[in-house]
This record gives structure tokens, sequence and C-alpha cells, in this order.
């Protein structure tokens, strides 16, 4: 999941890329307005945090070009006056959701994972395709009702692909949310971590649960499921514009 | 030593109009003024008469004079007057001739009826040729005397009469009566007169004043920004300098607003940051941490209660604009409806669309808000908004379909400054954050059930009461 903070003060703005980046995000950070407006139309994140009180260009004004622009990834805004005037305003320049200042890193870390999963049409935190259960708040994934050992980049990876299920997705577009915008994209590392997915969550191929497609990417297939959740037919992101 | 002010009182008047002052002051003083002219005019007419009437004794007494001869033992008198008076019994007008030995030695047949001893001593000393004008009293009424000493050769001697003529000041009196009755009569009539006058002066004077004190209580209830009217040249300076001192406080309200959020917003962002730490330091002094961060949370709330509270005191005695309900609260459901969304919240809005507030935007947004929001946080899937005016007051109802408020707890949220939930963090002070600004404006919150089975949060403020 790669995610956009916009904060002008730069110890909040470090402890945010710190606080998410140790979570397993990928974190690119903005100084002021300019800057973040500038990578909001420039990348699809999965999930933009953003100061209402910017220089250069304030964070409504940001969000508003952003959406202009037919960004639709969930917008979460920072307020440290916390007054309805600027909440209702970011809402309605297109923010999905606002936190007030100073906020509890477990507080900040609820509301992304609500928001990115609520993008992908998911309303409960328990993704699960039959056998395979994905906890998108504890970041774990259970087999049967085991815990599976994930490295956080292969979680990263699978709970991309699935809040994305049913979608082709090619490596690049994997590899752009997995990692900051200086990565080294000629890599294969993403096969890596498909192979080992494979092997750790289907070891014998008999659920197909990421599927190759030729030319285009991957796949995570609903097929092995037979408790469909209701709520992923909605379709993803839908609902992210304001 | 007793103060100056001790010894010296002076009556304190608690005179509340200027009208009243001058009322007062005319009533006071206009029967001071009046009073004193009618005693003038009295005293004045009284001379007159007295002077007249000295004149006319004059006369009498030179045609007393004219006619008496002078005999061989005495003075003679012819029996019959021109005066009809003197020859008619009690007459009121009376004469008689005293020697130099005190002897009546002729009298008016007017005075027949009076004994000779009833006639009023003389005891002015005698002096030929000196008439004496006076005033005495005999035979149970009071007189008017003219005297004239004479000297006639009698007898080859010099005998001395005096002559005397006296005249009933009755008639005077009745005319001197009649003229007071018509002068009381003009005076108090001139003084109600006058006092009506004087009254309705001061009313058409003092009118601008009283404009002034109604535009300024419009100012004070917030429904105009500054004095507009036309006022005249005397008081205009008073008027345009008190503009000036409106606008100026009108900025200087703003600036002060203006610079308090700032204040919040830069101490609150240390504070961001000092959290944070906190959270993602590996410090080995984990007993410390629950300390800190509830010191920060408390700073964090004393940071937002003071602004509430200083700005509601800007607040209170600021200009009021009309400001239209439900689009506001339309967009509070709006913003709402989006953060609350995965609940597929319900949200009705049933106001009138002319509904008016009387107040700042801002703190409707922040009342209406922070009830919305927790409406929309413990309701299930149902909220009401609906507003209304009852009487003087604007109702705002905020109803849900949560599990209600606990009796427990209601008093505690009623109280201003208590928090009802402590569990959500940071935007968990939000209930006292609408008490307070509702308690800014003399409102008041009841919470009561609803018929959607939750809570419902009853708002009552001041109704918009305008033009």
């Amino acid at each position: 999941m790669r995610l956009l903070v916009v904060e002008d003060e730069a110890a909040i703005r470090n402890q945010l890329a710190d606080y998410l980046g140790g979570l397993g995000f990928a974190v690119d950070v903005a100084a002021d307005g300019k800057e973040g407006l500038y990578f909001a139309k420039e990348y699809d994140y999965d999930l933009a945090i953003i100061d209402i009180g910017l220089p250069e260009i304030d964070g409504i004004e940001l969000i508003t070009q952003a959406r202009a622009a037919g960004k639709s990834y969930p917008v979460l805004i920072l307020t440290a006056r916390g007054n309805w005037q600027d909440k209702v305003k970011g809402l309605e320049a297109g923010a999905d959701d606002y936190l007030v200042k100073p906020f509890h890193n477990e507080e900040l870390r609820a509301r992304v994972n609500a928001l990115i999963r609520r993008a992908s049409g998911h309303s409960k935190p328990q993704l699960e395709f039959g056998p395979v259960t994905i906890d998108t708040a504890g970041k774990q994934v259970l087999l049967n009702g085991a815990e599976v050992e994930l490295t956080s980049y292969e979680y990263n990876t699978l709970e991309y692909l699935a809040h994305h299920a049913g979608e082709a997705i090619s490596k690049t577009v994997l590899t752009e949310h997995l990692y900051q915008q200086d990565f080294e994209r000629d890599s294969n590392v993403i096969e890596v971590f498909i192979g080992r997915l494979r092997k750790k969550l289907d070891p014998k191929g008999e659920l197909q649960l990421i599927t190759t497609i030729r030319g285009q990417g991957y796949r995570f297939n609903t097929e092995p499921t037979s408790v469909h959740n209701s709520v992923a037919t909605s379709g993803s992101g839908s609902d992210a514009i304001g | 030593m007793t103060p100056l002010s001790e010894r010296f009182r002076l009556p304190t008047l608690s005179v509340s109009s200027l009208t009243t002052r001058l009322f007062f002051a005319s009533v006071v003083l206009l029967p001071l003024l009046l009073g004193f002219s009618a005693t003038m005019l009295d005293y004045a007419f009284k001379l007159s008469l007295e002077t007249a009437e000295r004149d006319a004794l004059r006369s009498q007494v030179y045609l007393l004079l004219g006619v008496a001869e002078p005999g061989d033992s005495t003075l003679e008198m012819p029996p019959a007057l021109t005066e009809p008076r003197f020859g008619e019994l009690n007459s009121g007008l009376y004469g008689w001739i005293v020697d130099g030995e005190d002897r009546v030695v002729w009298q008016s047949r007017s005075t027949d009826l009076i004994p000779s001893d009833y006639f009023p001593a003389l005891s002015a000393p005698f002096e030929a040729g000196v008439k004496d004008f006076f005033s005495s009293q005999f035979n149970a009424d009071d007189f008017y005397l003219m005297t004239y000493d004479t000297v006639w050769p009698i007898a080859d001697d010099d005998a001395r009469f005096r002559f005397v003529v006296a005249h009933s000041q009755s008639d005077l009196k009745a005319i001197l009566a009649a003229y007071r009755e018509r002068l009381l009569v003009w005076v108090v009539g001139l003084a109600v007169l006058l006092v009506l006058v004087q009254t309705l002066i001061a009313r058409w004077g003092l009118q601008p004043l009283r404009r002034l004190a109604r535009d300024l209580e419009l100012v004070e209830a917030g429904k105009s920004q500054s004095l507009s009217g036309q006022y005249p040249a005397d008081i205009r300076p008073v008027t345009e300098n008190l503009n000036k001192v409106l606008r100026a406080e009108q900025a200087q309200r703003e600036r002060y607003r203006n610079t308090l959020g700032d204040l919040a917003h830069s101490l609150k962002t240390p504070l961001s940051v000092v959290r944070g730490q906190l959270e993602t330091a590996n410090t080995n002094q984990q007993d410390i941490m629950p300390v800190v961060d509830d010191q920060i949370s408390r700073m964090s709330m004393i940071i937002d209660h003071q602004l509430r509270r200083a700005t509601a005191q800007v607040t209170q005695n600021s200009v009021y604009a009309r400001v239209l309900v439900k689009p506001l609260i339309k967009r509070l459901t709006a913003a709402m409806q989006k953060v609350y969304r995965h609940k597929n919240m319900q949200i009705d809005v049933s106001i009138a669309k002319d509904l008016p507030f009387s107040g700042d935007e801002g703190d409707l947004m922040e009342m209406a808000g922070n009830l919305i929001e927790n409406a929309c946080k413990y309701g299930v899937s149902h909220v009401i908004v609906s507003a209304s005016i009852a009487g003087d007051d604007l109702k705002i109802y905020i109803e849900d379909d949560g599990p209600g408020v606990p009796d427990t707890i209601k008093s505690t949220i009623l109280t201003r400054g208590a928090r009802a939930d402590t569990v959500t963090s940071g935007q968990g002070i939000g209930l006292s954050v609408a008490v307070d600004i509702l308690s800014s404006y003399g409102g008041s919150l009841q919470i009561s059930r609803s018929s959607l089975g939750g809570a419902s949060f009853n708002l009552s403020l001041p109704a918009y009461k305008g033009a």
C-alpha cells in the first residue's frame, strides 16, 4: 500500500513516515501544498494524509485539485484547530475522514486501514476467501484458522491483490504501491513475493489463489471462496470520490 | 474631621432621564419665578391702589378745607357737603375736625352712628401745613386716614385745627381680592402651560438622544453594526466616535479570534510531535508513557476549552448575523454521511428552509456538528435532525437509534466542560464543546429518549428576533 503524507511540520511528517513505514506502507512525503499537489496528481496512491494548514497551497485546495484531476483514492485530513468549518470544508472538497491533532498513532492506524478497506469496497476488516482470512486490522493471514507467517512485503502484496480481487494487477502497479517513488523498478522481487505467497497459502496448488495472466500481471481469484463478502461486489473504490 | 461631602451633602435625586430632569427643574423653577412675579404684580397693584386712595382722600380734605369758614369761636362747616357720602350714614367715608385740645369740633353726618370716642387717637404732633396719610383701625374696620393740620385766625388768635378724612378699606380690599383671584388663575394657568410646553420642548429636543439609545440597543443586541441614523450636529461627534470605537472593537475582536486560533494551532502541533515521538520511541521507561500521554490529552483539552471560552466571551456581545439553519445542517449531515458511510446511515433533516439562527455561523456549526457526529457515532442506522421555533426559542433536536444515554452520565454530559466518553480520545470532547458554546448563547441542552429508540439531544437557543 502506498501512502502520501503532506505535512509542513517536519517533526510530524517524519513521525508519520516512520510510523506508517513501520506498518509496512510505502510512504511518500511532501512538505508543502505545491509539492503535495504534484505527488497527488502524479501517482495513484492507496491513501493520502493531508494537513489542512499548508504553505503555498492549503490542504483544501490541494484535495480539490487532486479530485479535479480525477484522483479517487481516499483522503484523510489532519486538522489542528479541530473546528467544524475546517472539517466540513475538507470533506466537501473531497476528503473522506478527518483526524484532530494531537492524535494517537493507534487511531491514525485504525482510520487509515478503514479508509483503504472501504475504498476497495470491504466493510469489515476481515477479508475472507474460502479457507484464507486476511485480517487487515491485525495484518494477519489465517489459513483454515491457523496463522500463516508472512513478511511485511509478502503481506502487503497479498492485501493489495485482495483489495483488488478479480482485477489483473501489473507488476509495475504492484511495485508502485509497495515501494516509495525512488525504488528501482526493474526487479523481479514481485515474482519472488508471489512465489512465496503461493507456497505458503496454497502449497498443493488446489486453491489457485493467485493466477498469472500473461502480459497483464497477477489476479487474486475470488473463485476458491464459497463465502463471498457481500459488500465486495459493490465495486472497488467507487465511493471514494467526494 | 468629616469630609466636605459629608457636611454638605446634596440631596441625591435619582432622576433617570433627561426629560424628567428638565421636567423637575421647570416644576421647581417655574412656580418660584411665577410666584415672585405674582407677588411683584400684587405689590405694584396695591401700591397703585393706595396712591389713588391718597389722592382721593387729599381731594376730600381739600373739599372740607374749601367749605370751612372761621367763625367766632371755632370753625364753621356748612350743613351739607358736595360729597354725598359725607352725608350718608355709615357710607364708609367720614370726616371730622379736631381742635388744638383734641376736641372734635365738627364731624360729618356719616359718622352720626359712631361715638366720637371711637375715633382713632391721633398721636402725631401738630404741625401746620403737614398732611399725613396712614392706615388705622376703628369701629371694627380698616381705614385709610388723611390728616391735614391747619391754623386759622379765630377771635384774633391762631387756632389749630386738624382735618381728618377716613375712608373704609373694604372697597379696596374687595378690588384687591378680585384682582388677586384673577392673578392666581392666570399665574397657575401660565405655570401649567409653561411646564407643558417645556416638557414638549425637552422631548422634542432630546429625541435624537432617544434615537441614539435605540440604535445603541440594536448594536448591543447584535442587529446593527454601527449607528447609522442622521443625528443633529451637537451629538454627531459622539455618534461618529462611537462608530469608530465600534469598528475598532469589531476589528480587535476579529484579530483576537484569529490570534487565538493561531495560538491553538501552534500549541497543538508541538503536542502532536510529542505524542508521536512518545509512541514511536523505544523507551524502557514504559511506566511514564501513560502519564505523559494523559498529560498531552489534558493540555490539548485545556487549549480547546480555553480557546472556546475566550471566543465565546468575544462572541457574546458581537454583532450577530442571520444564519439559515437548514443549509448549514445539510452541509454537516452530508459530511457525516461521508465519514460514517460504512454504517449506511440514514440521516433525515426536517427543517423549514427559511428558519433563521441568530449568531455566529461557526458556533452553530460547532454545536450541531459535534452533536450530529455523536449521533452518527452511537446511532445504528438512523439519525433525525429537526428544528423549529417554539415561542422565543429555536429548538434543534438531534435524535439517533443508538443505545441512548444512561441517566447516570446525563448530568455529567450536561455539566459544562465535562467529558462524557473518555474512551474515544481526540474527538471525545465534542459534547462539552456544544455545551460550552450553548451556554455562551444563554441556551440549554436536554437529553431525552428519542422515538427512534436512542438518545435525543434537544438544543434550545434564543430565536432570531429582527426586522
